[in-house]
């Protein structure tokens, strides 16, 4: 059947027409529009004994109490370490150097008096810097309300930030490829122009900016965007996709 | 004023900040958009998750909102757009933890399909339908939203979702006399 055909038949099932005298006159003559009749009509009808699809009460006060909770861990102000935490670090390790000099000029021991004065000074520098460093790199360790976040080493702030699974990736390079709107609304002209210049940045002139994707929020509330962009020209299943990091203008990765 | 607003006026209003146009947004849409993601999923507590994550995406996305539909096709179409997401990545832990996974969906097939309301063999049937006859069938049969509104929100010509639908109401129907048999 045609699609006119199989469209009127569905209306005649809907009840929509306003003359239904072709869709009866189709049924009637065949056997398969009447078959198809017969479905349309039976779907709508199993459709139709569907409840209301309603959210009680306490699922309506989860849903606003999670969405205010995530939006509220988003827009959480970072909050620097007060000048009495870095103080005390510095202090701490002031006292080290100061137990370590003493100790390395105790008299009576050869080996640690073979230290020229020179020598000591340089290295109660060398242990100052490291401790003032460290007091810095362990602001990165604490959270907003300066809590610590955990004691151990500072974190390697040269490290690679964690990225989601390749599937992500890979997902969302697809859907660019086959058009489907992963990001319901194409950039204001604002930030089209940011990240138009951000891509630029992460080394990648001349591709065009497609949109953003938001990774999966963590446990903590933390979410990675991700710049969505494409060489120029047109987009075929065989176009990379590039995923460049908002925050940073660092390419992530590219989907080949 | 704010109950009244224009939602183009409210969403602009979101993304100056204003937290009582939000929940103005929210309170208008959520039932649809938790009812649109109920049918789509089949599950209660994956629709609420779906729902939150609709409604975290409006939020942030609410300045690239372009005004070339209205802002309730906009959010229809994320939570959509949400839901299959979602799908994904549940088939994705499913191929990964597969004999586990075998055992639980049939555990769990039973409490999904009690609670979307629907009889069990009409959930059923409606749960087999691919994704997209799905949706579109829930959008404009179950929902009553218009085709044309239906064809915004799925992103495709108003050809194709009418095809998705008569299609997946004739696989709904043959689904269900199967069942019956």
């Amino acid at each position: 059947m045609r699609d006119h055909e199989i469209e009127l038949i569905a209306g005649l099932a809907e009840g929509t027409l306003d003359d239904e005298t072709a869709a009866r006159a189709l049924i009637e003559s065949s056997a398969e529009a009447l078959a198809e009749f017969q479905a349309q009509k039976s779907a709508l009808t199993a459709l139709s004994a569907a409840l209301p699809a309603e959210m009680s009460e306490h699922e309506r006060a989860a849903l606003r109490r999670d969405v205010w909770t995530a939006l509220g861990k988003e827009s959480q102000p970072v909050v620097g370490t007060p000048w009495y935490y870095r103080l005390s670090y510095a202090a701490a390790g002031l006292l080290v150097v100061v137990g370590l000099v003493s100790v390395l000029n105790r008299p009576g021991d050869d080996e640690r008096a073979g230290l020229s004065r020179t020598e000591t000074a340089e290295l109660s520098a060398d242990a100052a810097d490291t401790t003032i460093a460290q007091a810095g790199e362990d602001e990165t360790m604490r959270d907003a309300d300066g809590d610590a976040l955990g004691g151990g080493a500072a974190p390697d702030t040269t490290s690679t930030m964690s990225l989601p699974p390749e599937e992500f990736f890979a997902d969302e390079a697809q859907r660019v490829r086959l058009g489907q709107p992963q990001d319901p609304s194409s950039s204001g002209d604002g930030q089209l122009e940011e990240d138009t210049v951000c891509v630029d940045t992460a080394g990648l002139s001349g591709y065009r900016v497609v949109g953003e994707v938001i990774s999966d929020t963590e446990p903590d509330g933390t979410a990675v965007t991700f710049i969505v962009a494409v060489p120029p020209g047109g987009i075929d299943d065989s176009t990379p996709v590039a995923f460049v990091l908002a925050d940073r203008c660092e390419v992530a990765t590219i989907e080949r | 004023m704010t109950a009244a607003a224009p939602e183009l006026d409210l969403l602009r209003r979101v993304v100056d900040g204003d937290h009582d146009a939000f929940d103005e947004i929210m309170r208008r849409h959520e039932g649809r958009v938790f009812s649109v993601c109920l049918r789509i999923m089949g599950d209660r507590e994956q629709a609420l998750d779906a729902a939150q994550d609709t409604f975290l995406t409006v939020f942030r996305k609410a300045h690239q909102f372009k005004a070339k539909s209205a802002v309730g096709t906009w959010i229809y179409r994320i939570a959509v757009n949400t839901c299959y997401d979602q799908i994904r990545k549940a088939k994705r832990r499913a191929a990964d933890s597969m004999p586990d996974y075998l055992d639980l969906i049939d555990e769990s097939a039973e409490a999904a399909v009690d609670s979307a309301g629907l009889r069990p063999d009409i959930e059923r049937a409606l749960l087999s339908l691919p994704q997209e006859f799905r949706a579109a069938i829930v959008l404009a049969d179950m929902e009553g939203i218009s085709l044309p509104e239906t064809a915004e929100i799925l992103g495709v010509p108003l050809g194709t979702v009418k095809s998705r639908v008569f299609r997946g109401r004739r696989q709904l129907a043959e689904r269900l006399g199967n069942q019956s048999r």
